[in-house]
């Protein structure tokens, strides 16, 4: 017999109070995502990378944790431009490291890290080819003004590309994934907790008037785009 | 002619609406001798005792275990020592038989002879072990020797599990393993040598640079060096590893990997093995006993060490992961049991039917014996589809999973038997998630009558 029963809490959204308010847990963090997440950030790259064609200059990752996504997807496209925008003191200094150090490789495409409000980003209406961001919406102080700021600075024929973490993804996948995160299982349970479900998503993006926007449920994510994604990849 | 009954009154039998008047107390006759033997009889019991140490930690392997250490070894020993003591005092444990055994890890031959010699000596002294029950013990050819091999046999394990992987050099450089073929053949004489009998050697295909030719290889030397069983295992590749910053070669592709399988089934078939679990082939009379036995026979298991998964008194349940906690709470006196489940009885009878079909065969006679129940009534509806699919074979005395195809899909067999509440989620991997549990009271099913399966009457 089937029951609803969950086992885990994670019925209702908690926000994080103050994320990453400590640099040398942010650090921690850093060096265990870079460890064991390259798995993770295989498929957000893939979906990237699938919509970039020929006439494209300038990419914005929203929201850029410590930089990881950003310097993998530069480390690709070395002709494009990467430009990184977070609103954590702590999170910038870790990412200008890990540019630092891929710089240092000789593998740093074209990057730059820049600290800024993700509701108020420093660059003009339309000026990115394709905005994107992961792991990170569920901690955006003013989600609803940064969705509209993404839809600001995207190009006409650019695209938005967010994507998190859904609270109500199948809780089979989740006891699944918190076997393997062992000590980070604290952390990862905290940002499940922070994050949306997709019908929140659907309210925070007819609040800031995307309705044509679209949400996907993808294993443990959702997948915001401001169209559908399969139209440039094939 | 005409033949007729007429059923009369007895003086201890009325059909109403005749009042019955033998004031019923006890269960009706058909009563046959019964001896006090019987009555006290001990039931069988398995243990399983985790020695989570190697000598040499590999880097393809993603399981946890530590560097042996002569401290940390030793005092493990003695927390283990205790926890076997601890379960050894209790009753119900001693109302049973310890009639299987497994000593896995890690690498338990990781441990000095004498060390082997004493938590046997330990295990064996304190527990109510049938004489001539079936142990095995895990090793690998690096840490095997004479003296330990004679140390075992000498307590009474009588079957023995060598980690071979692949006896192609480049294959076990690729694994980060020593890469002597040799060497790992003279293990498996040096225990043929000491007097072991039954020898099962894991291999593994899909492991960076292996072909069907070299995987053919492998298993054409298993068979000449006269293996008693053989079990093998599709290598996953984690991201510790990573191809590219090891400038490995590649791993075979699925489809490869998939003939691998099936080549190997076939060719182990035709050598005169027989299959269990779907990767595991052993002579006639030399099957693990130990799966086989415990999963179709639903036989109690005591885990012993950290992360240990066991099964007793309508629970299962798994030890503290942490090796360091595991030894505290052991040595304040208490059992390290961390977190588990309360089986009902519908539970039990779909995990016997999970665990019984990966032992390749369920029977209706065992089955009825253990749950009082017709698996192949109440599990009609599950098994005319795996039938339909070709999965497994069904017929009066119960139903045996096909070969090769069911073993290959044997996992999607085990799991047609799920309850639709633990429909696609995953097996604990002895993580602790304690503190991520709801904590508002979790919602009791409420039913007005007991189901069918709960009443056990669904045959």
């Amino acid at each position: 017999m089937a029951t609803d029963t969950r086992l885990l809490d994670l019925a209702e959204r908690v926000p994080i109070p103050s994320p990453h308010d400590d640099i040398d847990k942010v650090r921690l963090y850093d060096l265990g995502m870079r460890r064991s997440a390259l798995m993770a950030y295989k498929r957000p790259t893939e979906r990237i990378l699938a919509q970039v064609q020929d006439d494209m200059t300038d990419l914005v990752e929203v929201g850029f944790n410590t930089g990881l996504l950003s310097l993998h997807v530069a480390g690709k496209l070395p002709d494009l431009a990467v430009s990184g925008v977070e609103e954590n003191q702590n999170l910038v200094d870790v990412a200008e490291d890990n540019l630092t150090l891929a710089v240092w490789a000789n593998s740093a495409g074209d990057v730059e890290f820049e600290m800024a409000k993700l509701h108020r980003m420093p660059f003009p209406d339309d000026s990115a080819d394709i905005v994107f961001s992961f792991s990170s919406l569920h901690r955006w102080r003013r989600p609803v003004e940064t969705l509209k700021e993404c839809a600001r600075i995207c190009k006409p024929g650019g695209v938005v590309i967010i994507e998190d973490m859904n609270r109500h993804a199948e809780e089979g996948h989740i006891t699944f994934i918190l076997q393997f995160v062992k000590e980070g299982g604290e952390e990862f349970m905290r940002s499940l907790q922070a994050a949306y479900t997709r019908d929140e998503v659907a309210d925070l993006l007819k609040e800031a008037g995307l309705e044509d926007w679209q949400v996907a449920e993808e294993d443990l994510g959702l997948v915001i785009s401001s169209r559908s994604l399969e139209q440039v990849s094939e | 002619m005409s033949i007729s009954t007429t059923t009369t009154s007895m003086p201890f039998w009325k059909e109403y609406p005749e009042r019955d008047n033998e004031w019923v107390r006890q269960y009706p006759t058909k009563h046959v001798p019964v001896t006090e033997e019987e009555v006290f009889a001990s039931r069988p019991m398995g243990v399983y005792v985790h020695i989570p140490f190697c000598n040499r930690l590999c880097f393809s392997c993603p399981y946890i275990k530590h560097q042996t250490d002569r401290d940390l070894t030793r005092t493990y020993l003695e927390a283990l020592k205790k926890e076997i003591t601890n379960y050894a005092g209790r009753p119900y444990i001693q109302d049973h038989v310890i009639t299987l055994g497994y000593i896995g890890g890690g690498t338990p031959t990781a441990l000095t002879a004498t060390q082997l010699d004493d938590l046997l000596g330990h295990l064996f002294g304190s527990l109510n072990v049938e004489e001539g029950a079936d142990f095995s013990i895990e090793s690998t050819p690096v840490d095997i020797t004479e003296r330990k091999a004679k140390v075992l046999l000498e307590r009474g394990v009588r079957r023995i599990s060598l980690g071979v992987q692949t006896f192609v050099a480049e294959e076990l450089k690729n694994l980060g393993r020593p890469n002597d073929p040799e060497m790992l053949k003279e293990s498996i004489r040096l225990l043929r040598r000491c007097g072991f009998e039954n020898i099962n050697i894991d291999l593994m295909h899909g492991i960076n640079g292996q072909t069907m030719e070299s995987w053919e290889y492998s298993l054409d030397v298993a068979i000449e060096l006269g293996v008693t069983c053989i079990s093998f295992y599709t290598y996953m590749e984690f991201a510790q590893v990573s191809t590219k910053r090891r400038k490995l070669p590649p791993v075979p592709e699925k489809a490869v990997v998939d003939e691998m399988f099936l080549f190997a089934a076939e060719k182990l078939t035709k050598a005169g093995y027989l299959g269990y679990y779907g990767d595991c082939f052993a002579k006639p009379g030399c099957q693990p006993k130990y799966g086989e036995t415990s999963w179709s026979e639903d036989v109690p298991i005591i885990p012993l060490g950290p992360t240990a998964t066991g099964h007793l008194r309508d629970h299962w349940y798994f030890n503290e992961p942490d090796i360091g906690r595991y030894i505290q709470t052991v040595m304040e006196g208490r059992l390290p049991i961390s977190m588990g489940k309360h089986i009902t009885r519908s539970e039990a009878i779909r995990r016997s039917m999970v665990l019984g079909v990966k032992a390749g065969r369920v029977r209706r006679d065992t089955f009825r014996r253990l749950h009082g129940v017709d698996f192949m009534e109440m599990f009609r509806a599950e098994i005319d589809d795996l039938v339909d699919k070709g999965l497994i074979t069904a017929d009066e005395d119960g139903i045996t999973v096909t070969g090769p195809k069911g073993w290959y899909y044997l996992d999607n067999i085990s799991k047609a038997f799920y309850s639709p509440e633990y429909r696609r989620y995953p097996q604990h991997l002895g993580a602790d998630i304690s503190s991520f549990i709801a904590r508002q009271p979790v919602p009791v099913q409420i039913t007005t009558r007991p189901t069918t399966e709960e009443a056990g009457c669904g045959h």
